[in-house]
């Protein structure tokens, strides 16, 4: 009985999907000779080669026309015609080339293409792909869609599976309607922009988001570190220094190249105002509370780090009232803020 | 495991934490003030005006006139100071006074409040709130007067001010012809002072709000030297003994008016 990869330690870590490969290859080849086995060792020595029970093998042009044929060089036809022998009787090969081909040339074409190899067999196509480029075992796989291409009827375990690339891993099954990925952690450069009762205020920092969950929905929170910036509110020029946390949930959604999300939660920002002109200034804080909302993507990486980009806004029903004297209440601070957020983002796994 | 009175307790902690979101914990930030200094007489002293270099409260001659903080009216608080003098047909000039010399700021608004209790009608003069500059700061023997503003009355009896310049020795004809100062209620007087040898001297008064009259573009003091009174000082009054009640008066470097608050604490 033949082998088609007897040397799978040479497939390294992918050693468990090569097995898979060749243990249904094997399989196929084994059915394939159960089926076989009897006419083929009932007529030792018919000169056509050397098969699994040692007889020499002939090449392909032995038949009327080439039956394997093509350009390639890896594998040779002939390569595949020799792997070919090891799973189908050499007579009942021959038969059933002949009854494919009908005498019109070669049935079985090998085209080369690189890391991929094309097998076209009885009209049906298939392509591979090893960056190895490990001929042998390109003709053993060829061998056994050319064997399963030509005598269905007598092989019926289906076609080989095709082998992964050994040297490219393939990407993690994905989670069905969530992101790749357990725990994110998100750093990244925010800008907000401020509405209230004073002038436009344009603050830009730091945030830092941590996002649990891998399914569709994920528990998140964050913290922004803004650095302060000078306003003016009710004709008093202010320094203003906020710093937002905040809590809440992230809707996310799997994707080829963009894994998109969206947020909603709680806010609480530390704030505090200390005026710049007044004869006797003094510093206040406050802490406002309200709702947020986000959207954002990150980019599907394979890696751990993916680059992300958000944005976000903030409403403040009760934003805290600014109070000098003698004016009294100035004004009060943005009801509303929104905002970008560009950065990194790392994943752990679950 | 979660038990049930956990998750009660988190769906609480919860809803409780969205209405506050959602209704806001707002609250006031203080961020400092511009008013310089205050009397509103609520430790029924005048330690305001006399703690203070340059300060003074003083009647004189006294008697009959005097200076009391009394607790029957108050702009706000519970107390005042009251301002008593007897100012008869005599001709003589009847004085009492809370002032500030020197020590303030060569630009500022001033800002006080008066209660007039009854109609007065001045037969010579009655200066509520004047302006004081000296020639020489350090030497109070170079101190002259300035602005007076006086309570006067109409040909319809109802009182209303006028400036006057003692420079000049004639009045300023006011930006508001003939505004009425009410009587039995409180009235602000605020005036934006900048004592300036040069064109940058200003003197600007308003009334319960309302710009009267703006003086620019002209010196008003030789030097950042500067008095402000608030103050009775009459003569030939009818009725001769008046009680002015004055409150809240503030030292400022932006503006009062009637709806400033000139401290924290004095908010009703």
């Amino acid at each position: 009985m033949g082998k088609v990869s007897p040397n799978r330690s040479r497939f390294g870590y992918r050693g468990g999907v090569r097995e898979a490969v060749l243990q249904v290859a094997r399989l196929a080849a084994t059915v394939a000779l159960l089926a076989v086995a009897s006419p083929a060792l009932a007529t030792p020595g018919d000169g056509s080669g050397e098969g699994p029970a040692g007889e020499t093998i002939p090449p392909p042009g032995a038949l009327d026309a080439p039956a394997i044929g093509g350009p390639s060089t890896c594998p040779l036809p002939d390569a595949v015609w020799a792997e070919l022998g090891t799973l189908v009787p050499r007579d009942r090969l021959n038969a059933r080339l002949h009854a494919v081909a009908g005498n019109t040339g070669a049935v079985v074409q090998i085209i080369d293409l690189g890391v991929p190899y094309r097998v076209i067999a009885a009209g049906r196509v298939r392509e591979y792909r090893d960056e190895t480029r490990d001929c042998a075992y390109r003709a053993r796989i060829a061998a056994v869609f050319v064997a399963l291409a030509i005598d269905p009827a007598e092989i019926s375990m289906g076609e080989p599976t095709p082998p992964a690339s050994p040297t490219v891993p393939p990407p993690p099954p994905p989670v069905t309607g969530g992101p790749r990925g357990g725990t994110r952690l998100e750093l990244g450069a925010v800008v907000d922009l401020g509405a209230g009762s004073g002038d436009r205020t344009a603050e830009a920092g730091a945030a830092l988001r941590l996002a649990i969950g891998r399914r569709r929905f994920a528990l998140v929170a964050g913290a922004v570190a803004l650095a302060p910036v000078d306003t003016t509110l009710g004709g008093v020029r202010l320094r203003q220094w906020r710093l937002p946390i905040d809590v809440g949930v992230r809707a996310q959604l799997a994707g080829d190249r963009v894994e998109p999300y969206g947020e909603l939660g709680l806010r609480a920002a530390w704030l505090s105002e200390r005026a710049l002109d007044l004869a006797i200034p003094q510093s206040g804080t406050s802490l406002d509370l309200g709702l947020r909302g986000s959207v954002g993507g990150r980019l599907a990486t394979h890696g751990r780090l993916a680059p992300f980009a958000a944005l976000q806004a903030e409403l403040v029903p009760s934003p805290p009232q600014v109070f000098a004297l003698p004016e009294g209440v100035v004004g009060h601070t943005p009801w509303l803020w929104v905002g970008a957020t560009v950065g990194a983002s790392l994943g752990f796994p679950p | 495991m979660i038990t049930r009175g956990a998750k009660r307790s988190l769906r609480r902690v919860a809803g409780l934490a969205l209405l506050g979101a959602l209704g806001g914990c707002g609250g006031q930030i203080g961020v400092g003030s511009d008013v310089l200094w205050t009397a509103l007489f609520e430790g029924d002293t005048f330690g305001e005006w006399t703690g203070v270099t340059g300060g003074d409260a003083q009647a004189f001659p006294m008697p009959p006139n005097a200076i009391a903080v009394s607790s029957d009216r108050a702009h706000r608080g519970s107390f005042a100071a009251s301002l008593t003098i007897t100012a008869g047909p005599d001709g003589a000039q009847e004085n009492a006074g809370l002032s500030r010399a020197g020590g303030l700021p060569q630009a500022a608004y001033y800002s006080s409040w008066f209660y007039l209790t009854r109609t007065v009608t001045v037969g010579t003069f009655w200066v509520i709130f004047k302006f004081r500059t000296r020639e020489s700061v350090d030497d109070p023997t170079t101190t002259n007067e300035l602005y007076d503003l006086d309570l006067v009355n109409m040909p319809s009896g109802e009182m209303t001010l006028v400036l006057y310049d003692h420079r000049t020795t004639a009045n300023i004809a006011l930006d508001v012809a003939d505004p009425v100062v009410p009587v039995g209620s409180w009235f602000q007087i605020e005036a934006y002072y900048r004592s300036a040898a040069d064109t940058t001297g200003r003197v600007t008064y308003w009334l319960n709000g309302q710009q009267i009259v703006d003086v620019s573009g002209q010196p008003t003091g030789s030097t950042p030297w500067v008095e402000w009174d608030a103050c009775s000082v009459g003569e030939n009054l009818t009725p001769s003994t008046t009680t002015l009640y004055i409150d809240d008066c503030a030292v400022s470097l932006t503006r009062v008016g009637p709806s400033g608050i000139i401290a924290a604490d004095s908010v009703n």
